[in-house]
């Protein structure tokens, strides 16, 4: 009987390692430091190996984008050293696609089930991260173009209704005439800037951000390709160039794309049309009560341009089920998701999360965020990105006329290969 | 050579202008990295720090150990791509200015035209030839491009300072009964100290300071060197009291080198003028 | 008498001992990444939409000189190597008699101007981009409120006027130190026999230096030289931080557009194609200067 009994126990310790062995336990994590900080990444760790004994987490941080290229070769190969890679937007998912090299969290991974389903997510953050009909990418937090304003110099000025609040610019020569009163200059220097406008490397964003905004749709008649020569578009550069002619739009983006963010922080600027989230960056400097957030002209009904980190999974990693475990319990738990909007403006990216929200100001992102359309997936999407920006700052610099500018654009759009991946 | 009266004056009022001017923008990085965000960021721009603070410095160095790590791969990678590339370019220097062999021009041109490539181009099939090799993430993986960056230059400086020694003093060591090993240990390399010192100064700081070689072919922690590592408390964007303080950190070890080393350092670049 | 040809082969022999080394590690660590490059340069390969290399002959290169935005940073990449290279040589070369002839405080005017070197370019630019600023720059705000001097603040960077100009300035600031240290090296070489000869001759002051220095400086031109041929035609981070190569594509030189090209539209095999372009270019007028020097 005893040695019955003492087979079966060996029998039952081999099983029980074999299922515990299937993977291993370690789930690694790679992101831009950024990343590691505004996820709390550290104590999400944490609290993950403190709920499953066993399991280790390793954080690792990647210096910038263009390093994680060359995962594409490690992962050929078959190994990879992270099994959780968090990128700062569903693009740079691209290039793994067509060799195949990430999992697929709805088709390999079952990833939505009865605890995590699609309407629980917003709806834009979850579109933006599927790729030829595959969810590859899982957002994780988000932003949306929005005007972010300073309150104090709002009242100053007088642009404020009988209650106190900012007025909303609804048009475009709205926000002309609002940067206009809110310019101000002494002996030839510039005290208070009226506008600062993304124009740098980013203007690829502002531009399918104010295109969606003011017409509903990026597209064109073949819903394919982005359409600039429209009346909406014509209009919106003809008062971006009015503005920066006068100096009331400043141009210290083309620049350094960070100076907006930087003197709105230093409050200096009165309106910063770029992501929503740089209001509540300036809070810690500017105080909470000075900054708040305004849509963009139309953008309420129309959506605007939103982008945010998600993370993928290489089909090399060894324990994609621990990382769906980790990614579901810490990255997407409600906890961390608020504690990152509460304390760095980073929109959640699940529609409950918002629940406990301390400025009022995110409600109205978020819709702006639901009604927003994915980012477009074409192959050379890389030149859109790189090329926009030159060809409209050297109209902003004077250097051709308009109907050149839609010229130019219009024929980059065509050069593209816009084949989804 | 010495200089009288107003010629003295001039020559010192002009280098003192063009010291400030090339010590102000430093000056400035290392007062704002003692500077509060918010004095950084005021209407009222200063230069001096009103309120100095360590915050910059303590944000900078949170990460902790991990800095020795860092620090310790920077200097195994520099003074073992130092060493290498001061024997090598010390030998072929010598080979190119004196001794003729076949293919001597078509050599000094291949070594010339390596360093004409730009890196981003070749920074893809030197990842992947690293990774079939297994040596990514290690110190010698780095020390071998870094040393293949800094080489044909240093070949070319050598070359140079080797063939401004005069005939003589090869003839006479021939005459003494030298070979041409002995003539190059004894003779020539004593003569070539400036040279010497001119490779050391340009691959050591090159090595140390390089970053996409670092970047690409060292992303863990383990190997990272400090170039790579102080750049990554940047944040979505650069604080610049952060930014000061990563400058002040990163220059500092080449600086304390410099003042170590002076002595020797300018011994070598001044042989020149105690000869003759 | 029979030792003359034995030495000769000797010479000749130890010559390709003592360039072997060298040689072997180049070979072996640059010049596979370097074959590769240019077979990928003749095909068509996009490193993640393409599987493999598909040969395509000289497409790419023919390419590159119908490619408007390779034109543009073939011509601004020009513009600042022509003025860099003169600007480099000339400052450094009068800094380093200085030096030369100054023997007060040496010290403290030699770490001065050796000290931008030791700083690593990328950061050093973002500092500098930050000075610059339109409206609230270091610079412009010295210029108005301390000097109060408002209409000579500028728009440095965003001007494209002006950009270029800033970004040679900054490269300036980077780039002399090591080039005084090439030309006080070289200075110092000169035997003081020269000029005491010189003396005797009854040469002074400006003729010195164009009679005696400059004469012997060869061997200094060529390294000197070609270190700001380098510096000039391979320019990147500083255009890159300070401008991102705007505004318009006023500042975008060839290294840039090679990088993007690389990085960012992963087209490898037209990267390739345009490093080759960029480095037969600095071959080029490195050959220029070796032989311009040598016949001086």
């Amino acid at each position: 009987m005893k040695k019955v009994w003492l087979l079966m126990l060996i029998l039952v310790m081999v099983c029980t390692t074999v299922a515990f062995s299937a993977e291993p336990k370690v789930v690694r994590i790679t992101g831009q430091s950024w990343q590691i900080t505004k996820l709390f990444l550290e104590d999400a760790a944490k609290q993950f190996s403190a709920a499953h004994p066993g399991v280790k987490v390793e954080l690792k941080t990647y210096a910038d984008p263009s390093t994680i290229t060359n995962y594409a070769i490690n992962w050929s190969g078959g190994n990879t050293p992270v099994d959780i890679v968090i990128i700062e937007s569903p693009q740079f998912a691209c290039q793994f696609i067509t060799k195949n090299l990430l999992y697929s969290f709805d088709k390999d991974l079952k990833f939505f089930d009865s605890k995590t389903k699609r309407s629980d997510f917003v709806k834009f953050c979850l579109d933006d991260g599927v790729i030829n009909n595959s969810q590859y990418v899982i957002p994780v937090i988000s932003e949306v173009y929005a005007i972010n304003i300073n309150k104090k110099m709002f009242k100053e000025a007088g642009l404020v209704d009988k209650d106190g609040n900012p007025l909303e610019p609804k048009t475009w020569e709205d926000v002309y005439n609002f940067a206009k009163k809110l310019h101000k200059v002494e002996n030839g220097k510039v005290v208070q800037q009226g506008a600062t406008i993304q124009w740098g490397m980013n203007m690829y964003a502002t531009v399918m951000a104010v295109l969606r905004a003011s017409r509903g749709d990026i597209y064109g008649a073949d819903k394919v390709s982005m359409s600039f020569n429209n009346p909406e578009f014509r209009n919106i550069l003809t008062v971006w160039k009015k503005g920066a002619d006068e100096g009331v739009f400043s141009k210290e983006t083309i620049a350094d794309y960070n100076a907006g963010r930087n003197s709105f922080s230093a409050g200096r600027v009165a309106m910063l049309i770029e992501s929503g989230s740089r209001w509540f960056e300036a809070a810690d400097n500017l105080g909470k009560n000075n900054v708040s957030v305004l849509p963009l002209p139309g953008s309420m009904a129309n959506g605007s341009y939103a982008f945010g980190s998600g993370v993928i999974i290489p089909r090399a990693s060894k324990s994609p089920q621990l990382a769906v475990q980790f990614i579901k319990e810490q990255l997407l738990s409600g906890k961390l998701q608020t504690r990152t909007l509460n304390q760095y403006g980073k929109m959640p990216v699940m529609m409950s999360h918002y629940k406990e929200a301390a400025a009022s100001e995110w409600e109205s992102l978020k819709e702006i965020m639901d009604k927003s359309g994915a980012t477009p997936k074409y192959r050379d999407f890389s030149k859109y990105m790189t090329d926009v920006a030159p060809i409209i700052q050297t109209y902003l610099d004077g250097k051709i006329s308009l109907d050149e500018t839609i010229n130019r654009l219009e024929n980059l759009m065509k050069s593209l290969d816009k084949k989804t991946i | 050579m010495e200089l009288k009266g107003l010629a003295k004056i001039i020559v010192i009022m002009l280098l003192i202008t063009l010291s400030f001017f090339f010590l102000l923008p430093v000056l400035f990085a290392i007062f704002t990295s003692f500077k509060h965000q918010n004095e950084i960021l005021s209407t009222h721009l200063t230069f001096w720090p009103h309120d100095p603070t360590l915050f910059n410095y303590k944000y900078v160095l949170e990460r902790g150990a991990k800095y020795f790590t860092y620090y310790k791969n920077s200097i195994i990678i520099t003074l073992g791509g130092v060493v290498i590339t001061t024997i090598l370019s010390a030998m072929s220097g010598y080979a190119f200015a004196k001794l003729p062999f076949k293919g001597r021009d078509l050599i000094m041109l291949l070594v010339l035209y390596v360093v004409t490539f730009p890196l981003a181009a070749v920074i893809i099939p030197i990842y992947i030839m690293e990774y079939n090799l297994n040596i990514l993430n290690t110190n010698i993986g780095l020390i071998l491009p870094n040393v293949m960056t800094v080489l044909p230059f240093s070949v070319f400086i050598m070359r140079g300072v080797f063939m401004g020694i005069p005939k003589e003093l090869e003839e006479s060591a021939e005459i003494d009964g030298c070979g041409i090993f002995r003539t190059w240990l004894n003779i020539m390399l004593p003569n070539a100290r400036n040279g010497l010192a001119l490779v050391m100064i340009f691959s050591f700081y090159n090595i140390w300071g390089e970053y996409m070689l670092g970047k690409t072919l060292a992303t863990e922690d383990s190997a990272m060197p400090i170039s790579v590592a102080l750049t990554l408390v940047k944040g979505e964007n650069w604080n610049f009291g952060v930014l000061g303080a990563v400058i002040v950190l990163a220059i500092m070890p080449p600086i304390l080198m410099f003042i170590i080393f002076q002595k020797h350092l300018v011994k070598g670049l001044m042989q020149g003028a105690v000869k003759g | 008498m029979m030792k003359m040809p034995t030495r000769e082969q000797a010479r000749k022999i130890w010559g390709i001992i003592f360039v072997l080394p060298t040689f072997l590690f180049i070979f072996l660590f640059m010049v596979y990444p370097l074959i590769y490059s240019f077979y990928i340069s003749l095909s068509d390969y996009n490193f993640v939409y393409d599987v493999a290399p598909k040969f395509v002959g000289l497409k790419n290169y023919f390419k590159a000189f119908a490619d408007p935005t390779f034109i543009v940073s073939m011509k601004n990449t020009f513009c600042f190597a022509g003025l860099f290279f003169v600007l480099v040589m000339v400052i450094s070369f009068l800094i380093a008699l200085l030096l030369y002839y100054c023997n007060h405080f040496s010290w403290f005017f030699r770490t001065s101007i050796f000290i931008p070197i030791v700083i690593p370019i990328s950061l050093v630019c973002i500092l500098f981009s930050w000075m610059f600023a339109e409206n609230f720059g270091i610079v412009n705000y010295f210029l108005s409120d301390v000097l109060h001097l408002p209409q000579w603040a500028h728009a440095w960077l965003t001007d494209p006027k002006t950009a270029m100009d800033i970004v040679i300035l900054v490269s300036l600031w980077c780039c002399i130190g090591f080039e005084t240290i090439l030309f006080l090296a070289g200075l110092q070489g000169i035997s003081s026999d020269l000029f005491e000869a010189a003396a005797v001759d009854g040469a002074t002051g400006w003729r010195k230096v164009f009679y005696i220095i400059l004469p012997n400086l060869k061997e200094t031109y060529v390294i000197t030289g070609i270190w700001a041929i380098l510096q000039g035609l391979k320019v990147f981070v500083q255009p890159m931080v300070l401008t991102q190569g705007g505004p318009g594509n006023a500042t975008l030189v060839m290294y840039m557009h090679i990088y993007n090209n690389a990085f960012l539209h992963f087209d490898l095999g037209y990267a390739a194609a345009l490093a080759f372009i960029l480095s037969v270019i600095i071959l080029f007028f490195s050959i220029l200067n070796l032989k311009l020097s040598s016949s001086k």
